[in-house]
C-alpha cells in the first residue's frame, strides 16, 4: 500500500509525536496540526491528506469548522474524545466523523483502523 | 555457598557474608530511606572483572552522581542508564493521553534495557524502582509476568539484581515481595532508621530489625548484638580486683571475669568511683578497658579520679584505659554497640564499663532496654569481656530495690551501695548481693570516699536493722 499523508489534528505536542512514531512505523507520513490556519495550508498542499484524526478535546468550538472542512475536502477523519463527553461525541458524529473514539486508545486498535481508512 | 558483598559491612553481617550470585533482591522503603545509596553501594563493590549497571527511572545520571559525590561515593565504576524524563518532556509539552503509557513506553524501554545490558554485560544491576512498571502494565497480571521475566532474563546472563519499589497502602508492593528472592527493608524503627530483612532464599540472616545512618561515606548499618548461645573457648575464672583490699575481700577476690556486674545505688554514692577502681587495677596489670560515659564529661571523671589519687590520667593517656563521652542523643544504640564491639576488636580491650543504664536507656529512644542490655551485656560477656553496669536508683532511701528497670537478672553479680541515716548523719552503706560464681562477704559495711585510700571501707555493721531502708534502727536483743 502507498504511503498516505495523515493530517493530525491535535492540540499536545505529545500527542502528535507519539502518533507520528507510531505512523512512521507503518510507513505513513503525517502532518500535526493546532490551528485552523494550519489546517487550510495543509489542505492547500498538493499531496492531499487521505485521512484525518482529530482529537477534539483541547479544542475549543474552532474544532467543528476545521472538521466542516475537512469534510467538505472529502477527507474521512477520525474523530479522538475524551470518556464522558457524549455531547461532544454526538457533534463529532453530526460534523461527518467516519468514527469516535475515546482516549487512551489501544495503540494497535487505532492504528489498524487509520490503516484501514487510509488504504 | 559464594556470596556476594553488597558493599556495606554491617548488611554483609547481618546477611551471614552476603547475597547470594544471580538472584534477584528486592529493597523497600519510603522516600529517603536510603534505598538509591544502598544500590549505590552494592554496585560500587565490584571486584576486577565486574561489571555494574544502574538503571534508573527517577533521576537523571547527572542527579545520582552528585548525590552520590555529597555522600563520599565513588560512582566512577558504574555505568548508568537513565529512563528518567528530561525536562524536554515538560517544557515541551511531550505528556499525552491518545495512548496508555504501556503502549508508547514499553517498547522503546525494553529495547534500551536489552542495549545496555548487552553492551555492558554487568555482573550487577541496580533498578531503581522496579515500581514504575507498574504503569507500563496494562494490568497487574501483566505487571507481574513482565517483572518476573525481566528478572529472569537479567539473572540468566549471569548478573545478581537488587531493585527497589515504593509501596503506599494504594500500590502495595506484595507481589514484587513474592517474586524477589530475598527482600531488605529500610524502615523508620522506634529510636531511628532500621534495616530489616523479612525473607532470603536458601540462606539463613540475622533476625529482627538493625539500626542503619546514611551519613559521610554513605549507608552503615549496625547489626543488632545477639548473644552467642555459650561462651568462647578458654573461658577462665579469672578476678578482677580493685586493688582495694577490703572491697576485694567482701568479693572473695575479686569479681570472676567475663562476667556481668551491676554496681547500683542512688546518685552521689559512688557507683562511677567504685567501676574507676576496677579500671584502674586491670590497667595497673597490664589489661585494656573502656569506659563509656554517657553523662558526666571525660575531664570531669578524670578530675575526680585524680581529686581521688586514683590513677586514671597515666594509663588513659598511654591507651590502657579507653574513655568515651558518648551523647545517647546523638547515638542510635546499635551504633553504639558497634563502637564498643570495634574497641573490643581492634584495641584488645577485656573489661568494659557502661556508666551509666540511664544514659543506655536514652539512647534506646523508647526501646525496650531489658531486652536490649541483656543483649548487650550477655553478648559482650560471652565474648570474654568483663562488663560492669553502672544503675542510679532513683530512691535515696525507702524500700531496697536493686534497680528499677527490671535488669538485675541478667547481673551474675551485684553491688550495691545505699545511703542511710544515722544520729542525724548521712552515712554510706556498702554490700553485695549477689555473686553467681564464687561466694562472697554478705555483711553490710559502711564507707567513706576521699583520699588518703579513695574507698574507705569500715567495719561490718552490727547492731542495726533496717539499713537497706535507709533509716537504720538499734537492733533489739532477743
Amino acid at each position: 500500500m502507498a504511503a498516505a499523508m495523515i493530517l493530525l489534528i491535535m492540540r499536545k505536542p505529545g500527542n502528535i509525536r507519539v502518533m507520528q512514531h507510531a505512523l512512521d512505523h507503518l510507513g505513513h507520513s503525517s502532518k500535526g496540526i493546532s490551528t485552523e490556519a494550519e489546517l487550510q495550508a495543509a489542505l492547500a498542499e498538493p499531496i492531499s491528506p487521505r485521512l484525518g484524526v482529530v482529537d477534539v478535546t483541547d479544542f475549543s468550538t474552532d474544532v467543528w469548522s476545521m472538521c466542516t472542512r475537512l469534510q467538505n475536502h472529502n477527507i474521512p477523519f477520525i474523530v479522538l474524545s475524551a470518556p464522558q463527553t457524549l455531547n461532544l461525541d454526538n457533534h463529532s458524529l453530526a460534523y461527518g466523523a467516519t468514527s469516535v473514539l475515546r482516549k487512551p486508545i489501544a495503540k494497535s486498535a487505532l492504528l489498524q483502523l487509520i490503516h484501514g481508512l487510509a488504504a | 555457598m559464594e556470596r556476594l558483598s553488597t558493599g556495606v559491612d554491617g548488611l554483609d553481617e547481618i546477611l551471614h557474608g552476603g547475597l547470594i550470585p544471580q538472584r534477584s533482591y528486592l529493597i523497600r522503603g519510603g522516600p529517603g530511606r536510603g534505598k538509591t545509596t544502598l544500590g549505590l553501594h552494592f554496585l560500587t563493590a565490584v571486584d576486577d572483572g565486574e561489571s555494574a549497571l544502574f538503571i534508573g527511572f527517577q533521576e537523571p545520571e547527572a542527579q545520582l552522581h552528585s548525590n552520590a559525590a555529597s555522600l563520599g561515593i565513588d560512582v566512577s565504576a558504574i555505568n548508568f542508564l537513565s529512563l528518567a524524563p528530561d525536562a524536554q518532556f515538560f517544557t515541551e509539552q511531550q505528556s499525552y493521553d491518545v495512548f496508555a503509557a504501556a503502549d508508547v513506553e514499553q517498547q522503546p524501554l525494553v529495547e534500551a534495557i536489552i542495549q545496555a545490558v548487552e553492551h555492558h554485560r554487568p555482573t550487577r544491576v541496580f533498578v531503581d524502582s522496579l515500581s514504575q512498571l507498574r504503569f507500563l502494565a496494562t494490568d497487574i497480571f501483566q505487571y507481574r509476568k513482565q517483572v518476573l521475566s525481566f528478572l529472569r532474563y537479567l539473572t540468566q546472563q549471569g548478573t545478581t539484581v537488587l531493585f527497589s519499589s515504593e509501596s503506599s497502602h494504594e500500590l502495595p508492593d506484595d507481589d514484587l515481595q513474592f517474586i524477589a528472592d530475598g527482600v531488605i527493608n529500610l524502615e523508620a524503627g522506634v529510636a531511628g532508621p532500621v534495616i530489616r530483612i523479612s525473607k532470603m532464599r536458601g540462606s539463613s540472616f540475622r533476625f529482627g530489625m538493625h539500626h542503619m545512618r546514611v551519613a559521610d561515606g554513605g549507608l552503615k548499618v549496625f547489626p543488632r548484638m545477639i548473644p552467642a548461645s555459650s561462651r568462647q573457648a578458654g573461658f577462665q575464672l579469672q578476678r578482677w580486683g580493685t586493688g582495694v583490699k577490703k572491697i576485694d575481700e567482701l568479693l572473695h577476690g575479686g569479681l570472676v571475669a567475663n562476667t556481668v556486674s551491676l554496681i547500683t545505688g542512688p546518685s552521689g554514692t559512688g557507683k562511677s568511683t567504685l567501676a574507676a577502681l576496677f579500671v584502674a587495677e586491670a590497667a595497673r596489670q597490664g589489661h585494656r578497658a573502656s569506659v563509656f560515659l554517657f553523662e558526666e564529661e571525660i575531664a570531669f571523671f578524670l578530675r575526680r579520679a585524680k581529686d581521688l589519687h586514683l590513677p586514671l590520667e597515666e594509663p588513659f593517656a598511654d591507651g590502657r584505659i579507653l574513655i568515651e563521652q558518648i551523647e545517647p542523643m546523638r547515638y542510635l544504640v546499635d551504633e553504639f554497640i558497634m563502637r564498643v564491639r570495634e574497641q573490643i576488636e581492634e584495641a584488645g580491650v577485656k573489661m568494659v564499663v557502661l556508666d551509666s543504664v540511664t544514659g543506655f536507656e536514652v539512647a534506646l529512644g523508647g526501646e525496650s532496654i531489658r531486652e536490649r542490655l541483656h543483649a548487650f551485656a550477655k553478648g559482650l560477656s560471652r565474648m570474654g569481656i568483663t562488663i560492669l553496669l553502672i544503675n542510679e536508683i532513683e530512691a535515696t532511701t525507702g524500700a531496697f530495690r536493686v534497680s528499677e528497670k527490671s535488669i538485675s537478672y541478667l547481673s551474675d553479680n551485684v553491688i550495691f551501695l545505699r545511703y542511710m541515716e544515722v544520729d542525724g548523719m548521712l552515712k554510706k552503706a556498702i554490700g553485695v548481693l549477689k555473686k553467681r560464681l564464687s561466694s562472697f562477704d554478705n555483711r553490710l559495711h559502711t564507707f567513706e570516699i576521699g583520699s588518703p585510700g579513695v574507698f574507705k571501707i569500715g567495719e561490718p555493721i552490727h547492731g542495726l536493722r533496717g539499713v537497706l531502708g535507709g533509716t537504720p534502727m538499734p537492733q533489739e536483743e532477743s
